[in-house]
């Protein structure tokens, strides 16, 4: 009896011991694979970049507004006070860690950074297009971040796709941030892979360069005080001789017609596609062509220009007088930069009578929007522009800056005085002064002021009154300043002013990170 | 032969062969007859007292004044006698010829067991919280679906219902809402995990047990986190076999009716507002015609039942066979809506060795099933039985038809375009000529499309039970479901008005089937020595579950509208033409697969001090959770003490019978938003962007989610504090439980987790929701000489509470309303789903608008002022089930109800001159009326109005679900036709409804993340039964 006892017993322990179903459990998921997977292919490395260059031309409108409209090139602009909150708090310096530029640029940088690290984390370099791939998303993730240390100063650092235990990160360190920067461009540009144009003439490259990495790295140095560095990776970029500054008539650098010319570092892509005009839309021009609904009875239209826009982001009289103490009212770059009310009454296009503009009597022209440059499908609201991010001119003046600090004043003068000859000026000695004021005319509205400004110290001298009282232009020309309502002290550049507030959305969402001094 | 299967002629055939098959294997040649009477204590006669020839199936039941007479064989030695309730007595037979019996009540509950998941318990050793619903709480009832009978029963549990169509299936939650994901309590039947119970048939079952505390739950582990519903089957009674046939006959009608306005009502109101023009109320009304909708689109209907069963049993084995046939057909006119189910069950076991037990549970389902639109603002066959206006007929013939209707029926006839649906006899569905909006005739909704689900289920359980030593049982159970179902429907081109109409046809049709085994081993060893006594159980589980289906459509917009033929012969897919637009999905296998191991250990000294701690390991599949975070633990342990026990206690034993104090904390886990590999993440294309002059796009592809390898288990973690205590002879007895339930690591998804992560979260563990809570279940039992009594109650109140979501969420917005969204909300702080808009503060006496407070005194009412409005979840909910039996009669009164819930009444529409409920517009401001307390006919921000707290009603109300009167019929009379039952009875279900609801039913709204929003949901019938319980 006990020996069938212990038969039971086997028969049940045999039962048992079959059940170790555990390979069961895994089922793979269909209709999806895994990232390793997926990124295995030359295609799906592009897809991961294209993705960023996407992401690019989405946050070209918070972009363009929120490294313009805290300078001191322009106003708010628009038809009437309050016409936009956005620019007018930016511009005034009344905005709040709420700010939608704000969050909205920061956002856009993040996910800059999470689509190339995704490449950075699945893409294996064992093909030339996967290289360049790679080395592509390198440039992207310096270019992110050095607006995100020259801005924010501490931005978390975010070098892998986070797992949700670490969502909760805190502020990086700028010394280890800068050095990602410099890793990644000096990696990308010592790949060998990143693409090169054949010639100066070339404007069939749309990706990013070996010379537009070189930039990159040659202004991260040059924000950080090495300037030897600096200039010597701008050398190389000059040296290349692969772009040149734009030797046609000055104000059609940014002309639709002249799309990736010579002197473009690099540009977000926009076509010409009738079927899909809305895919090309471009709200940033839109905004800041001049305000058309009050120039109906003799309209912009006559000057050949675009027949919609809604005038924001108008020239300060101060820019003007700026370029006429270096140029004089007819200097050849001042008259292709800006147009004086007169100039554009002139020319045939006036405001309607009793109608006024927030102006103080001045309009960017090498900006403006002509009239090839909207399509017909696109009911006037749809321009494909493309929106230049880096110009030549921009890396000379950075060289000659570098080269000054590093002791080189030949060179420095050298550089200075190639963009001073194409805006038909006569030589200058190199000088810190010299080359801000040439900053200053050469790039005005052009994304590089603001922060000039504050890496050289100068915002608070230039800045902390602005936000005090606004322009109303008449449709005489006559020009009226009127307070802005902003309470005492609440506005204009201050100390706190010299990093942006991390957004208040990130702050809520982030216990680890510390919001900077001030907000 | 014995006279108990004599054959007679009322028998039909079948159940004559049954008998014969049951009574030759049952019953063996009888030597001498025995009688006599069995009584209780009072000596009043119990009838249907078991009599059985001790150690065979050789039996009898006692008639209705409590006699009996027995053949029994020459060697039989003891007759055995039982009764529900009362203690079993075995008398020696010796040589006599008349044995009376006087039988003891039990001491209530003592001897009883509770199933608990992988074995039964004492229900006196019970330390969890643990309700159950007996065989009786379902017999005779109307209930089609198990859970239909757990509401108003037994303590602790909330019944929610978005619909009372034919077939529909109520919500349950146990406990409270648990989780922001919808999800139901696991229920378990004869073993079985099922995902649905809603094919068994209610008489089919002994007994429904609801395990609520975390602790007894947690034998069930991942999957217990909302309760877990036991659900065993009958099995055959030892001792004699029977029969028993029951049916049931239901006429079913409209309960409550809303009061909304008649034709003049509607004129004035309408004009008053400006939107009516009388010129058109001239050209179109006849200044008579006032249809009352509601009345013209119910009817009353029929719902028949039969079930029939066999059963019986002797100590080697028993059996119970059964088959049920139900045929619902709604209240809607016409069959639109039915719901046909026929089930079996074959149950049996058998001990083929004194060491082995085998046995098999299983139940056969086909259903049938065919609804309308309901519970909707738009295009819902119920709401606009409330919104259509009065003045126009239901039907028109062509004589009579207006112009409006004319014009289109000549169109039709010219063009073959816009067709007006009829009854097929001339009489066409009317158009009005007065209002244009989603909502149109019922009748058209009707018949504008048809579809119909059906389906198949055959599940059950086989087991193996080994003995191979004293106080050892080793299980070893395989469960299965094979289960099909199908879907099949058409659209039809027609013309309902200028918004409402379909110029094609369109067909789908689908069919999917299901399968899953479930094997599961276990060992159970109880073993005592002296004073302590030792339950220690162990085993494994493993399930494996497939799905598969197709489904597809075909939509025709050609003149031949894709069929070859436009005739319901032809709406099938053969037919259509090639020009027909298809498509079709699925033909993907869906696979799942579960491991499990659990194990339980119980200590109790001398059932006195009780002790029991529960583990389960769970894991499921790479669907649910990635591999490091696959295996969850969920423990639980609970503490008794049985007061009663103890000497100081013994002198007052006459008083208080039992008391026991317990105590109880466990972990359980949530599939809720698991399954479908949430944690990984996917390729998605991100916007394009030109690479060169050309307009050639290339495409950016990301990851469309961050992933999220972390993400584990929703956990409840709950706490039970209890007392069971029977008083004065056990004819009160008392239950009492308090609970607080915390559910942590809700599952949220589409967060956006911090901007620096660079990409939309997966779904992350990021909220917490509480519930507390009391119970109480009370009851009185007692009988003076022939009448007995018994009064059951219970109370139970809910505390729910949200205590923590992600930082990135203010709130997760619920259901919407037409233009409205987030009518409900999920927010910190308030209960799941409460009601969000604006506060009503009254009418301007100057205007006639309506005035909504102005919470943040900015001086404009927008989103800003919208605050708490109150919440569909009940304070407390309760139920009352009185029954008495006197002689031959019975009566049993049973009625629940909730208090402290509310309802979000979406029954008006502001964008159309729609009909109201008279309570918005009867005491409405006019000019003559400034201090009127509804708005004016057409004032400003009625769409605010109408989500204001004006629409939220309190939905607290009493139902007296069941007055059943039964009478058995004298067994003198039984006798004489060889039956041992017969018992007819007349009920009223659903009668009486006390509310102060102006819609429809107050049991009856939404659920879910819309608990409590009506937007005219099919409404509970009231119902009249006619009913016979036969056995033999």
């Amino acid at each position: 009896m006990k020996r069938i006892t212990f038969i039971y017993l086997a028969a049940i322990a045999m039962i048992f011991s079959m059940l170790s179903c555990d390979d069961e459990l895994d089922i793979e998921q269909k209709g999806a694979i895994s990232l390793e997977e997926y990124y295995g292919s030359d295609e799906s490395a592009e897809g991961a970049v294209t993705a960023i260059y996407g992401e690019l031309r989405g946050m070209m409108y918070n972009y363009k507004f929120l490294k313009n409209i805290c300078s001191d090139d322009i106003w708010a602009g628009g038809a009437d006070r309050g016409d936009n909150n956005d620019l007018e708090k930016m511009n005034e310096f009344t905005f709040s860690a709420e700010h939608a530029f704000l969050s909205g640029c920061f956002q856009s940088y993040y996910r800059i950074i999470y689509n190339a690290n995704i490449v950075m984390k699945y893409i294996e370099p064992d093909t030339d297009v996967k290289k360049q791939m790679i080395a592509e998303a390198k440039v992207f993730r310096a270019f992110a971040y050095i607006d995100l240390i020259s801005m924010w100063g501490t931005p978390p650092l975010v070098d892998h796709p986070l797992d949700p235990s670490e969502y909760q990160m805190a502020n990086g360190d700028p010394a280890a941030l800068w050095a990602l920067v410099e890793t990644d461009l000096t990696q990308a540009i010592a790949s060998g892979s990143l693409m090169e144009k054949s010639g100066v003439n070339d404007n069939s490259v749309y990706r990013v360069t070996k010379q537009f990495a070189r930039t990159l790295l040659g202004k991260a140095y040059l924000y950080q005080g090495k300037n030897s560095e600096s200039a010597a990776a701008f050398e190389s970029v000059i040296n290349s001789n692969l772009y040149a500054l734009y030797e046609g008539e000055y104000d059609d650098i940014f002309a639709f017609t002249n799309k990736n010319n010579c002197e473009s570092m690099f540009e977000v892509n926009r076509v010409v596609d009738a079927n899909n005009v809305w895919d090309n839309f471009d709200f940033w021009h839109l905004m800041i062509h001049f305000r058309t609904d009050r120039f109906t009875t003799k309209p912009v239209t006559a000057l050949g220009l675009a027949d919609l826009g809604w005038g924001f982001c108008l020239p300060q009289k101060d820019l003007y007088n700026a370029f006429v103490a270096e140029e004089g009212e007819n200097g050849y770059r001042l008259n292709r930069t800006l147009k004086t009310y007169e100039q554009i009454q002139e020319m045939g296009a006036s405001i309607d009578a009793g109608k006024t503009i927030i102006a103080e009597g001045y309009f960017f022209w090498k900006t403006r929007i002509t009239k090839d440059a909207v399509p017909a499908a696109g009911s006037n609201f749809t321009w494909d522009h493309n929106i230049n991010l880096m110009r030549y001119a921009d890396v000379l003046l950075m060289a000659a800056e570098a080269n000054l600090l590093a002791g080189n004043q030949s060179k420095a003068d050298t550089y200075l005085n190639m963009v001073r000859a194409r805006a038909r000026l006569g030589n200058k000695t190199a000088s810190m002064e010299a080359i801000k004021t040439e900053r200053r005319l050469e790039l005005c509205f052009e994304d590089v002021r603001y922060q000039d400004l504050i890496r050289w110290g100068d915002a608070e001298s230039f800045l902390s009154d602005q936000g005090n009282e606004y322009p109303v232009m008449a449709s005489n020309g006559t020009i009226s300043y009127r307070p802005t309502g902003n309470s005492t002290g609440k506005y204009g550049f201050q100390d706190r002013n010299y990093l942006f507030p991390f957004p208040s959305t990130e702050i809520q969402l982030n216990k680890s990170i510390v919001q900077n001094p001030g907000w | 032969m014995l006279h108990l299967v004599r054959p007679r002629r009322f028998l039909s055939k079948m159940l004559l062969i049954s008998l014969l098959l049951i009574s030759s294997l049952a019953f063996s040649q009888a030597d001498r007859i025995i009688s006599g009477l069995v009584t209780d204590e009072s000596g009043g006669p119990l009838p249907g007292a078991t009599v059985v020839v001790t150690g065979t199936s050789l039996g009898i039941t006692t008639n209705i004044d409590g006699e009996y007479s027995l053949k029994v064989p020459d060697n039989a030695e003891s007759l055995t006698f039982s009764f529900v309730g009362m203690k079993m007595q075995e008398i020696p037979i010796g040589d006599k010829s008349e044995i009376n019996v006087v039988l003891e009540v039990e001491t209530i509950g003592l001897e009883e067991v509770v199933a608990i998941g992988y074995g039964v318990q004492k229900k006196s050793s019970v330390t969890g919280a643990i309700s159950q619903v007996k065989s009786e709480d379902m017999e005779n009832r109307t209930i089609t679906n198990p859970l239909q009978a757990i509401a108003g029963k037994t303590a602790g549990t909330q019944v929610y219902s978005g619909s009372a169509a034919p077939g529909s299936s109520p919500t349950i939650r146990i406990r409270g809402i648990n989780s922001n994901n919808s999800i139901s309590p696991l229920y378990v039947v004869d073993g079985r995990i099922a995902s649905s119970i809603a094919g068994i048939e209610p008489n089919d079952i002994e007994s429904m047990e609801i395990l609520k505390d975390a602790a007894s739950a947690a034998i069930y582990g991942a999957q217990a986190g909302n309760g877990v519903i036991l659900i065993t089957t009958k099995k055959g009674k030892m001792g004699i076999g029977s029969i028993s046939y029951d049916y049931q006959f239901t006429s079913q009608s409209i309960g409550r009716t809303p009061k909304v306005m008649n034709s003049e009502q509607f004129i004035d109101y309408w004009t008053e507002a400006g939107k009516f023009n009388m010129d058109r109320v001239y050209q179109y009304w006849d200044f008579q015609q006032n249809t009352d909708w509601v009345n013209e689109i119910f009817e009353s209907s029929i719902m028949q039942r039969h079930n029939i069963s066999f059963q019986g049993g002797n100590e080697k084995g028993s059996y119970y066979l059964s088959g049920s046939m139900l045929d619902n057909d709604g209240m809607v006119v016409g069959d639109a809506d039915v719901y046909k189910r026929y089930t079996g069950m074959i149950n049996t076991n058998y001990h083929i060795k004194p060491w082995l037990e085998v046995g098999t549970n299983n139940q056969i389902e086909y259903y049938e099933r065919r609804a309308v639109s309901e519970g909707s603002e738009y295009g819902s066959l119920i709401l606009s039985t409330l919104q259509l206006d009065p003045m126009t007929a239901v039907t028109y013939t062509e004589e009579n038809m207006p112009d409006n209707m004319a014009t289109v029926l000549a169109r039709y006839r010219a063009t073959g375009v816009g067709e007006l649906l009829n009854d097929g006899k001339g009489n066409y569905y009317s158009v009005s000529p007065f209002l244009t909006s989603e909502n149109l005739n019922p009748l058209i909704m009707r018949d504008n499309s048809y579809s119909t689900s059906s389906g198949f289920n055959i599940n059950g359980t086989a087991y193996v039970n080994f003995k191979p030593i004293k106080g050892l049982v080793a299980t070893s159970r395989l469960s299965y479901l094979l289960g099909a179902s199908e879907s099949y429907g058409y659209g039809q081109d027609y013309y309902a008005n200028s918004m409402s109409y379909q110029n094609y046809m369109s067909l789908n049709a689908s069919s999917y089937n299901n399968t899953r085994i479930q094997w599961e081993n276990f060992v159970t060893y109880n073993r005592s020595f002296e004073q302590h006594n030792l339950t220690a159980m162990v085993g494994t589980s493993f399930t494996k579950i497939r799905s598969f289906g197709v489904s597809g459509s075909k939509t025709g917009t050609d003149d031949d509208f894709g069929i070859q033929r436009d005739d319901p012969r032809y709406y099938y897919f053969a037919y259509a033409t090639s020009e027909a637009i298809k498509d079709v999905s699925g033909g993907e296998p869906t696979q799942r697969a579960q491991n499990a191991y659990f194990g339980r250990l119980g200590y109790n000294f001398s059932e006195k001090y009780l002790a029991e701690f529960v583990m389960r390991a769970d894991a499921f599949d790479s669907a649910f959770l990635p591999l490091s975070n696959r295996w969850g633990y969920f423990p639980g342990g609970s503490l008794g003490w049985v007061i009663s026990k103890e000497s100081f206690l013994q002198n007052s034993s006459s008083v208080v019978n039992f008391l026991k104090l317990r105590a109880s904390w466990g972990q359980n886990g949530s599939l809720a938003g698991l399954g479908s590999y949430a944690y990984l993440t996917s390729i998605t294309s991100t916007g394009s962007y030109p690479f060169s002059s050309q307009p050639v796009y290339s495409i950016g592809y990301k990851p469309s989610t961050t992933g999220n390898e972390e993400l584990k288990w929703e956990t409840n973690q709950q706490t039970n504090i209890g007392l069971d205590a029977w008083f004065l002879n056990s004819r009160l007895t008392l239950t009492f439980d308090y609970f607080n339930k915390k559910t942590k690591d809700l599952i949220v998804t589409g967060i956006t987790p911090s901007t620096i992560v660079g990409n939309t979260a997966s779904p992350i563990n990021a909220g917490n929701i509480q519930n507390t809570g009391l119970e109480l279940e009370l009851g009185w039992k007692d009988m003076k000489g022939n009448f007995k009594y018994d009064v059951r109650g219970n109370i139970s109140t809910i505390k729910n509470k949200v205590t923590n979501i992600h930082e990135s969420l203010d709130y997760i917005a619920g259901t919407g309303f037409h233009t409205t969204s987030g009518i409900t909300r999920f927010e910190v702080g308030k209960p799941a789903w409460y009601f969000y808009g604006y506060e009503f503060q009254g009418i301007d006496a100057a205007t006639g608008d309506p005035v909504f407070v102005d919470q943040n005194s900015d001086e404009i009412i927008n989103d800003d002022d919208k605050v708490d409005l109150g919440k569909g979840i009940p304070d407390i909910t309760y139920g009352i089930t009185l029954s008495a039996a006197y002689k031959g009669f019975d009566v049993i009164v049973f009625g629940q109800g909730s208090k402290g819930n509310d309802i979000y009444s979406c029954l008006n529409r502001t964008d159309y001159a729609v009909n109201s409920l008279t309570y918005y517009t009867e005491d409405r401001w006019k000019a003559d009326n400034p201090n009127g307390i509804r708005p004016r006919a057409g004032a400003n921000d009625l769409d605010k109005y109408y989500t204001s707290s004006a629409v939220i009603f309190d939905g607290s109300y009493f139902k007296i679900k069941q007055i059943q009167l039964g009478y058995m019929l004298p067994a003198s009379l039984l006798d004489k036709v060889s039956l041992n039952k017969l018992r007819l009875y007349v009920s009223l279900e659903d009668y009486f409804t006390f509310t102060r609801y102006k819609g429809f039913d107050p049991e009856v709204t939404g659920v879910g993340s819309s608990l409590g929003v009506d937007k005219g949901s099919y409404p509970t019938s009231k119902k009249i039964i006619f009913g016979v319980n036969v056995s033999f």
